[in-house]
C-alpha cells in the first residue's frame, strides 16, 4: 500500500481544531511517514483491602502521546516553516523565515491507498524538530518530528489544493526538489562547496508536551510549549586545509556562514552568524586517501530565505 | 509545444559546442560531427572527412522508484555510451587538459576525444545538464573496442550515467 499512500496537511486556526477547508496542502515529495504513537499506561495502585487484586492493569488510566516523523524531498519551505517561524515575505516570492517564539499548529493526514483508503488524521500537531539534510549526489530532504494531540481514523482523504500557489500540489517538473549539486557552502566566508559531502541542519524546538489537566481535553496532551530552540548543523567535508580546524581551535564565534541551494532563478539559503564549532572530528586511516572532517556547529539563530514563484505568504491559512 | 529532447540528444548538442572538431577541413565547413546514434560505418567510411566523430548512445534506463507519495513521477538513472571513432591513418591535432596540441591518429585520437568529453562533462554538468533534469554525472567506465572495417577504423568509448526524473518522457 506504500505506493498508493498520500500525505497532506492544513494549518489550524485554533490548536486541536481541524481546519474545515475541503482541500488541504501539498507538503512536498513526501517519501516516508513514521508513526510514533503511544498510550502511556498509568497504573492505579490500590491499598483498599476490599479490592483483592495485586495484578497490574486492573485499574488504569491512559495518557496518549501521538506523533510522527515526516520526511520528503524539499520543493519549498511552507511545510517545514511551520516548525521554524512566520514568513515575512518581501517582496512577493521571497519568503524570509526566522525562528519565532510561537509555532503554528496544524492537522495532517496520511492515506494508505486501497479500494477503500485507510486514512489517519492527526490534529493538534506541532513540530518538535525540523531538519534539512543533503548528501552529495542526492536530494535535499526535510524531516519533521511532529507531536500531535489526537489521532483518529477517518473515512476520506482531503484532496490537494489545486490553485493557491503556496498550497497546491507541484509535480517535480513544475517545481523540482533541490539537490546536493545545487549547493554552495561558506563557513566564515570560506567557500567549502567543492569539499562538502554531507550536511544536516537541525532546529530542535524542545517542545514541552504534557498530559492536560483540562477537562475539555481529558487525558490528551495540552498545547505544547516551545522552549529554547536549539539550532545546529553537522557538516562533513573532505579536508582540504587547516582553515576549519583553526576555527575550531580558536573557539570564537564565526560569522558569514551560508548554506545555499540554487535552482534556476529560485534559491533557498540559510544564513547565520555567531556560530561555534563545538566538535571537530576526523579519522586518519592509512588505508584511506582523503581525510574526512566532521564538524558540529552550534548556531544561535538563522535567516532562511526561500525564493520561488510562490507569491503568497506561507502564513496564509487554508480556507 | 517544444519537443522534448532525449538525453543522448542533449549530451550530443553540448559536446558539439564544447569540443573543437579536430578535423580542420570539416570544421571550416561547420559540419556536424557529434551524433546521438551509432555511425553507419560502411557508408560514412567512403569519405575520411566524416571522421573522427563522436556518438552518444543510450544503453539503459532504470527506475529507482517513485519520487514521492501521490506522485506518478519516477527517479531514474540513464547510462549512455559516448564513443569516438577515427580512421587509423588520419591524424589530427587535439588538445587535452591544457597541454600543447598533439597530432594523433587511431586509438590515441579516440582516447583524447573521449578524455575531452569527460573533462567537459565532469566540470560543467552542474550548469549544463541540470536545466534538462539530468543530475550527478558519473563516468562509470572506459571501453576499448575491436577494430572496425578490418582495422581501418578505431573506436574507444566511455560509459557515463546521469540521475533524472521521468527520463525518456
Amino acid at each position: 500500500m506504500g505506493r498508493r499512500s498520500g500525505f497532506n496537511y492544513a494549518v489550524e486556526s485554533a490548536f486541536g481544531t481541524v481546519n474545515a477547508a475541503t482541500t488541504w496542502s501539498w507538503a512536498g515529495q513526501v517519501e516516508k511517514v513514521s508513526d510514533d504513537d503511544k498510550q502511556n499506561v498509568q497504573d492505579i495502585s490500590c491499598m483498599d483491602g476490599t479490592v483483592d487484586v495485586r495484578t497490574a492493569h486492573e485499574f488504569y488510566a491512559m495518557t496518549p502521546e501521538f506523533g510522527a516523523t515526516v520526511e520528503g524531498k524539499l520543493q519549498h519551505m511552507r511545510f517545514p516553516a511551520l516548525g521554524i517561524g512566520a514568513d515575512a515575505m518581501s517582496p512577493a516570492g521571497t519568503h524570509i523565515i526566522t525562528p519565532g517564539n510561537t509555532l503554528k499548529s496544524f492537522s495532517m493526514q496520511l492515506k494508505l491507498g486501497h479500494t477503500t483508503p485507510y486514512v489517519r488524521q492527526w490534529t493538534g500537531c506541532m513540530a518538535k524538530t525540523v531538519e534539512l539534510n543533503v548528501s552529495k549526489g542526492d536530494w535535499l530532504r526535510f524531516s519533521m518530528g511532529i507531536s500531535a494531540q489526537k489521532l483518529t481514523r477517518i473515512a476520506a482523504f482531503k484532496s490537494y489544493q489545486a490553485s493557491a500557489d503556496s498550497l497546491k500540489k507541484y509535480t517535480t517538473t513544475q517545481m523540482r526538489p533541490y539537490r546536493g549539486s545545487d549547493m554552495t557552502t561558506e563557513i566564515n566566508g570560506i567557500d567549502i562547496s567543492s569539499f562538502l559531502t554531507q550536511l544536516r541542519f537541525t532546529i530542535d524546538n524542545d517542545l514541552l508536551v504534557d498530559a492536560s489537566m483540562d477537562a475539555a481535553v481529558g487525558n490528551y496532551t495540552s498545547e505544547p510549549i516551545p522552549q529554547v530552540a536549539k539550532l545546529s548543523a553537522a557538516v562533513t567535508v573532505k579536508m582540504k586545509s587547516y582553515d576549519l580546524e583553526d576555527l575550531f581551535l580558536a573557539g570564537t564565534a564565526i560569522d558569514d556562514n551560508l548554506f545555499k541551494w540554487t535552482r534556476g532563478t529560485d534559491s533557498l539559503s540559510i544564513g547565520f552568524d555567531g556560530a561555534l564549532i563545538s566538535k571537530n572530528g576526523n579519522a586518519v586511516d592509512i588505508g584511506g586517501g582523503v581525510v574526512i572532517q566532521e564538524l558540529a556547529l552550534d548556531i544561535p539563530t538563522c535567516t532562511i530565505t526561500d525564493v520561488n514563484e510562490i507569491d503568497t505568504d506561507y502564513d496564509t491559512v487554508e480556507a | 509545444m517544444t519537443e522534448r529532447r532525449t538525453p543522448q540528444q542533449i549530451i550530443s548538442d553540448l559536446l558539439r559546442v564544447a569540443i573543437t572538431d579536430p578535423n580542420t577541413i570539416r570544421r571550416a565547413l561547420n559540419t556536424e560531427w557529434v551524433y546521438p546514434d551509432i555511425p553507419r560505418l560502411i557508408e560514412l567510411s567512403e569519405d575520411k572527412n566524416n571522421f573522427p566523430r563522436i556518438s552518444v548512445e543510450a544503453i539503459g534506463v532504470s527506475s529507482r522508484g517513485d519520487i514521492g507519495m501521490d506522485s506518478t513521477e519516477t527517479e531514474d538513472t540513464i547510462t549512455l555510451s559516448v564513443d569516438a571513432w577515427a580512421f587509423q591513418d588520419s591524424a589530427w591535432a587535439v588538445t587535452v587538459g591544457g597541454n600543447s596540441p598533439k597530432t594523433l591518429s587511431g586509438n590515441n585520437l579516440c582516447e583524447a576525444l573521449i578524455q575531452q568529453a569527460h573533462i567537459y562533462l565532469r566540470d560543467n554538468w552542474r550548469t549544463a545538464t541540470v536545466p534538462y533534469f539530468l543530475f550527478d554525472y558519473t563516468k562509470t567506465g572506459t571501453m576499448p573496442y575491436e577494430d572496425e572495417l578490418e582495422g581501418t577504423i578505431k573506436r574507444y568509448g566511455m560509459s557515463i550515467s546521469f540521475v533524472g526524473v521521468n527520463i525518456g518522457d
